[in-house]
């Protein structure tokens, strides 16, 4: 059986979705050794099951930040489709100014959005990740918490704060809506962290009009709220 | 001729003026998760008009496939009546079209006792008259595109052609649902006359025939066209459902629902 002659050349999906996927990433000093090699390996495993996956490669957007070195938050991965991702190698440096970190992803967020809309490219609600393992440092952070938890009250993105060992989940909990909780890694599961992610971000990418989601969290991973 | 539609539905037909062809199939993200093919559609050919109907089920509801296939149904019960141009302006007689198609999924969700937004599903309909005269009806995403000219060698000629285009929220994958209770805002209605070709597409496929502005990929419909026109309704058919589920087209992973109909 054969489909239509010559449509296949026809069935570029030019206005084929994304879905944004920003990940603030702790990397001041008390990330130092196990846990910052831990987390380096986890965005490995992020960046080939990104790969692997037909959908998400194409639909799915990464843009990585890490807070930390020279006491900043700063930009390591601008916006990039998953299929040209290469996860970058954090290093642990510095104090944790959390709370810039926030802003930062919220301004990338809509930097990118923006540019989407001027190529006419639709894309479904923004993820944010934002991992860490300390109390922010900065002395507005709590302001900028109270911004991103409005973006995930008005559904303008979805947070998933997430505390590694020894981080407080009261401090996280700041970031996102208040019926939403905080994600707890357990040991250093970013490997399985990450692995989640990316199948969780995928099911949003090909979520249809109108689609809810229900996501599950992996085993090293417990919900706090 | 609707009601939940199979993973894979093709239907071609023909009673002049009109030829129809159809094909709805699955997308490899409902199979995956064990979802049913969620897009529905029903078309209908009396005294020499032609209505259609293409709805898509949202995939958060919960009854997402039965609200589709009972929409379909319905409010092409509704739009058979009426193809006589007496009836009134096309935006009132869509308006009516649908509030009376809402009333049957309302009993129905009445009796079920499930909320009516188990039900959610988007619509794209058209209802013309032997003259290719009468007016398209949409709310939500899909698209639908109705060519009124003839290249040289007979086929439609589809720069130029109406489009009626998805309407969506924010964000891709949110829209605007026939069973919301502010339906009527979102009801966008399109007078159309001396139509010769047209295309209805739910979401999954209204990506392969506009561009990303919104305007009409003329490349995609020619070739549909073109080849629709050569072959028997029944074998469009199977190959529309065979194109519709390549390798290509299920990069996304939607369910894909398409009706090409044709005047001569």
């Amino acid at each position: 059986m054969t489909g239509i002659p010559g449509l296949e050349a026809q069935l570029e999906e030019n206005t084929s979705q994304r879905t944004p996927c920003v990940l603030v990433l702790d990397a001041s000093s008390s990330m130092d050794g196990k846990r910052i090699q831990s987390l380096n390996e986890g965005l490995q495993a992020f960046e080939e099951a990104l790969k692997a996956d037909p959908v998400a490669r194409n639909r799915v957007a990464v843009s990585v930040i890490c807070i930390g070195r020279d006491n900043l938050a700063q930009v390591m991965t601008p916006w990039t489709d998953a299929m040209h991702f290469q996860a970058p190698t954090i290093y642990a440096n510095g104090s944790t100014p959390l709370g810039a970190g926030a802003r930062l992803a919220l301004s990338e967020l809509e930097s990118y959005k923006s540019s989407l809309r001027n190529m006419g490219i639709p894309y479904t609600r923004p993820w944010v990740l934002i991992v860490s393992d300390g109390e922010p440092t900065d002395a507005d952070w709590e302001d900028a918490a109270a911004e991103m938890r409005q973006a995930a009250v008005d559904k303008k993105a979805i947070v998933f704060p997430l505390a590694v060992e020894g981080a407080s989940t009261g401090t996280l909990a700041a970031f996102n809506a208040p019926d939403k909780g905080v994600l707890r890694l357990h040991g250093l599961a970013f490997r399985e962290l990450f692995v989640w992610l990316s199948a969780s971000v995928s099911s949003a990418s090909q979520a249809a009009a109108g689609t809810r989601m229900q996501i599950e969290a992996p085993r090293m991973i417990s919900i706090e709220t | 001729m609707a009601s939940p539609t199979p993973a894979h539905r093709v239907t071609g037909t023909e009673r002049p003026p009109w030829r129809v062809v159809g094909a709805s199939v699955v997308g490899p993200s409902h199979v995956h998760s064990g979802l049913p093919n969620q897009d529905a559609y029903a078309f209908e050919i009396v005294d020499g008009s032609l209505a259609v109907v293409v709805c898509d089920g949202a995939g958060s509801a919960a009854a997402a496939e039965v609200g589709a296939g009972l929409m379909a149904h319905a409010l092409l019960d509704n739009l058979r009546s009426m193809s006589k141009p007496a009836g009134g302006a096309p935006a009132m007689r869509a308006a009516k079209a649908v509030r009376d198609a809402r009333r049957r999924l309302e009993i129905e969700a009445a009796c079920a006792g499930r909320p009516l937004a188990d039900y959610h599903t988007t619509v794209v309909a058209v209802i013309l008259n032997p003259e290719g005269e009468g007016f398209a009806l949409h709310i939500g995403d899909g698209a639908l595109a109705a060519s009124t000219g003839l290249a040289v060698d007979g086929a439609a000629e589809w720069r130029g052609a109406s489009v009626s285009g998805p309407e969506n929220g924010e964000f891709a994958n949110e829209t605007f649902f026939v069973t919301q209770d502010v339906w009527a805002d979102h009801l966008r209605v399109t007078a159309l006359s001396g139509v010769t070709s047209i295309l209805l597409m739910t979401d999954g496929a209204a990506g392969f025939a506009l561009h990303a502005d919104g305007s009409l990929k003329a490349g995609f419909c020619e070739v549909v066209d073109r080849h629709l026109r050569e072959v028997t309704p029944t074998d469009g058919a199977q190959a529309l459902a065979v194109s519709l589920s390549s390798e290509k087209a299920t990069l996304n992973p939607d369910d894909k629902t398409l009706v090409w109909a044709r005047r001569s």
